[in-house]
């Protein structure tokens, strides 16, 4: 009886309220933040109308498409089945393995110079502000302009070949590689190296010692993540003559011999699949799950679900090595040498196996180092030709590509992002609707994952004809791959505690899911998606050069004309663009982080 | 064991490094923060004789921990004058500084030694100032400082572990292994800086034992800072206490008994809010 007292005396009050007016405090207050949060996403939702239509994937776009599918179907049907000519085998073969050596030697290019450079750029390891400037400015400047550009200008100047392509990777390379190795640098804790520099030790020793041997781990960290990035990059860099497995796909595409390009391209997914997962069992090797790694690099590997074994093993031998240990200690005069535990047997073999690869790498594929030496004379020549006097080389192509370039890169971020949000949850080992589910998810991540966005962009613009529409959609897959395994380890972090809450509530799995799990991931998928927007800029505009609309097509087109004013004045754009949206993303992350 | 207790001499004959000098001499100490407006150190003048083992007390952010980064140049006075083995630590140029740092040995409160690296690699680095040139792994240092590292690791009861990360090793052993590299340096004064805070009781009172043997074996001056006064008490030979970066107390600590201590509290903590924080425990072995 009392409880439907109170009952009524509360909608009693309710209604009070709602005559007085003070009911309205029921809907949230409007504040300053709440209105920034809101008008940023009603930007954000203009800017990907806006780039949609730019695209010409509008509603009329996609009608068209669809009115042009017995084209394109017919176009799909020669591509089936793949396959790889047995005339050319050998030539695939050593492409293939032109292509590995490439990125390895690449990666190895960036890190000699791109350590280096990261550290003097480093706030607490580079005393002189001058200098850090001069090689953050490097470092900024490699990373913002795309490999592919790399090569087309390495391409002119040593010919084609494997080295255009080693360089090209190398010093793109040192961009990412700089930078973080100046963050790991700043990250370290000041109290170990406080305790070397109190013992005395110049500042080499300090940076030996105190700085140093803190970083080691991530350092490998960064090559490993590294190596792998310029695995999947290194495919089509031989589109542009920079060797390896691409001039192969340029070749059958010119043939207009769909079945082989289709072949090589899965051949290419199938070869970035293997090298990725070295890459993980390296790491797994050498980590196990026991180093404290920064957050940013701790990328538990897409194959973490699917190596474990590695690790099983590793844990095998250090534990069997534990016994021997004990063993060495025996003798006096021994001891005085570091003993041979497996986890430095690991660490030398893995060393070593890099080693040698790392030889094969300037060995196997034919680097000429003739020309290393005749036409090295030539870069100073070739920069003062890039470098515009006047403004003759703009023309209103070049804006209208430009604004193409970034409408791509949007259009593409916002298309990923509409699959890439609800997948996301099938793909997380904690809200996943079952196993089967979950596994199955995870692998098609990592298939697509695997797949170089622009490798897809060639098979699409055979199919639907060049065009920003198949640049697009051919990123947006790219994108779509790459974005959703960071989602879905985001998700994975979700506290469990609060979706408990909420489950006892009564409430269903989408709603828990909403109510539980969304909110706390919120600012990582927004934050992972205004890196995503950095991301597929930086790609969008190089899909020209596969015909996939956007500047990347002046890009080879003015490189093949030789209007070297032209080639430098569209670099300089392309730094300005990719700049500008890597500072506001930037800008946008700290905001909400 | 113990020292005979030095009364300090008058400051300004700390200039001779003779047997009964003085190793550290500082003059109205003042050391500001924050433009001027944290006062850190207030005019402190303490001389220490070598050989001596001083314990300074007081609350946290007294300045004990300021003080004692003073006199191996982590911080420069802001006015003052700071002479340490007859060195004038703000005129000295970065070589000098680094060859004076290798005479003192520095044990920190959150032993700041690499966890990465092995235990005989921490050691080894305490003879980085004897060496020239950068190293990478134990086995870049000459055997000869190999077999020291060893004696070091012997001295602290850490031998079997000499080839194990730090970081897999409990609070205390790190610390011992911090000793073992301040050891290593074959240093002339000690500095430490609180080094058992972060350790349980007993283990706190085991390593604070084994850093005064060892110290008291190499004659060693010690320059310790402790929160807990009863351990303390077992071996110094004198108590400094600070407040807001004045000095409230010197004394030596023979003939000090219970009741001037309980003194000491009061004058440190007028408040009595953090009185648990000095109380002699009755349990506490090493108190007596």
């Amino acid at each position: 009886m009392n409880g439907v007292n109170n009952h009524e005396q509360v909608s009693e009050q309710v209604e009070k309220q709602r005559e007085s007016g003070s009911l309205d405090q029921i809907s949230r207050p409007w504040n300053l933040r709440r209105v920034q949060i809101w008008s940023f996403v009603g930007f954000l939702l203009v800017a990907f109308a806006w780039s949609v239509r730019r695209v010409d994937l509008s509603f009329n776009g996609i009608i068209e498409i669809i009115e042009g599918w017995p084209a394109t179907w017919s176009l799909l049907k020669r591509m089936v089945p793949p396959s790889l000519p047995s005339e050319d085998i050998d030539l695939i073969i050593s492409l293939s393995l032109d292509t590995f050596f490439m990125a390895f030697a690449g990666t190895a290019v960036g890190l000699v110079l791109g350590i280096p450079l990261g550290l003097l750029s480093a706030r607490n390891v580079m005393p002189w502000a001058s200098v850090r400037a001069l090689s953050r400015a490097i470092i900024v400047f490699s990373r913002a302009i795309p490999a592919l550009v790399f090569a087309i200008f390495f391409v002119r100047i040593y010919g084609i070949g494997v080295l255009p392509g080693i360089l090209a990777i190398g010093i793109h390379s040192i961009g990412m590689i700089g930078k973080l190795t100046a963050d790991a640098a700043e990250d370290i804790d000041t109290g170990p190296r406080e305790g070397v520099t109190s013992t005395g030790a110049g500042p080499m020793q300090d940076l030996a010692t105190g700085v140093w041997s803190q970083m080691v781990p991530t350092v490998i960290t960064i090559s490993l993540y590294r190596l792998e990035i310029d695995f999947r990059s290194a495919p089509i860099l031989g589109w542009v003559g920079a060797g390896g497995i691409g001039v192969l796909l340029r070749s059958y595409q010119g043939g207009l011999r769909y079945q082989e390009m289709l072949g090589i391209t899965l051949l290419i997914v199938v070869l970035v699949i293997l090298l990725e997962s070295l890459c993980a069992v390296t790491r797994n090797a050498l980590f196990g799950t026991t180093e404290r790694l920064p957050k940013k690099l701790k990328t538990k590997s897409i194959f973490a679900s699917f190596v474990s074994p590695g690790q099983k093993i590793a844990e095998l031998i250090i534990n069997r090595s534990s016994k021997k240990e004990v063993q060495v200690e025996q003798s006096s005069e021994r001891r005085l040498n570091a003993p041979w535990t497996v986890e430095r047997i690991k660490v030398n073999t893995v060393s070593m196996i890099f080693s040698v690869l790392l030889v094969l790498s300037f060995v196997i594929p034919d680097i000429g180092a003739k020309e290393i030496l005749t036409d090295s004379g030539n870069i100073p020549e070739m920069l003062r030709r890039l470098t515009p006097d006047n403004w003759s080389w703009w023309s209103s192509r070049i804006l209208s590509d430009l604004i193409d370039t970034v409408g791509i890169g949007m259009a593409a971020t916002g298309l990923a992002l509409l699959f890439a949000i609800p997948f996301s949850f099938l793909a997380a080992s904690n809200t996943a609707p079952g196993r089967f589910v979950y596994l199955c998810s995870r692998l098609f991540m990592l298939v697509v994952r695997c797949v170089p966005e622009l490798v897809v962009a060639v098979i699409f613009v055979a199919a639907i004809g060049p065009g920003p529409r198949a640049g697009t959609l051919a990123l947006s897959i790219g994108m779509f791959g790459f974005i959703t395994k960071l989602f879905a380890d985001a998700i994975e972090e979700a506290r469990q505690g609060i979706r408990d809450g909420v489950i006892s509530t009564g409430s269903t799995r989408l709603q828990e899911s909403t109510t539980a799990v969304l909110p706390q991931v919120v600012t990582s998928i927004i934050s992972n998606s205004m890196y995503l927007l950095d991301v597929a800029i930086r790609s969008s505009t190089v899909v020209g050069i596969v015909g996939g609309g956007g500047i990347g097509f002046l890009v080879v087109n003015s490189a093949r004309q030789l209007q070297w004013d032209t080639l430098g004045g569209i670099i300089f754009c392309i730094f300005v663009i990719v700049y500008a949206i890597e500072l506001l993303a930037t800008w946008v992350r700290r905001k909400v982080e | 064991m113990k020292q005979d207790n030095i009364v300090p001499p008058d400051a300004g004959s700390g200039n001779a490094l003779a047997s009964g000098g003085n190793a550290v001499e500082v003059k109205d100490l003042v050391k500001t923060f924050d433009n001027g407006n944290v006062r850190a150190l207030d005019g402190v003048s303490i001389s220490v004789p070598v050989g001596q083992l001083l314990v300074i007390i007081g609350l946290s952010g007294s300045g004990k921990s300021t003080f004692l980064r003073h006199l191996n140049g982590l911080h420069l006075p802001t006015e003052g004058s700071v002479e340490v083995l007859g060195n004038v630590i703000p005129d000295l140029k970065r070589p000098e500084l680094r060859s004076l740092r290798r005479d003192i040995g520095f044990v920190f409160q959150q032993f700041n030694i690499v966890g990465r690296l092995t235990c005989i690699e921490n050691v080894l680095s305490g003879a980085l100032g004897r060496i020239r040139g950068p190293r990478i792994g134990a086995m870049m240092y000459p055997k000869s400082l190999r077999v020291e590292a060893f004696e070091q690791l012997e001295r602290v009861g850490l031998a079997d572990r000499a080839w194990q990360r730090t970081d897999t090793l409990s609070g205390g052993q790190q610390q011992r292994v911090a000793i073992a590299r301040s050891l290593m340096q074959k240093p002339k004064i000690v500095l430490a800086d609180e080094p058992v805070a972060s350790l349980d009781p007993e283990i706190s009172g085991q390593v604070m034992e084994l850093l005064v043997q060892c110290c008291i074996e190499d004659g060693i001056t010690v320059l310790c800072s402790l929160h807990q006064v009863d351990l303390a008490l077992g071996w110094a030979d004198r108590l400094i206490g600070l407040r807001d970066g004045k000095v409230v107390l010197d004394s030596l600590v023979k003939g000090l008994d219970q009741e001037e201590v309980m003194g000491v509290y009061r004058e440190l903590d007028p408040t009595g809010e953090k009185e648990n924080e000095y109380r002699v425990s009755e349990t506490d072995p090493s108190s007596q």
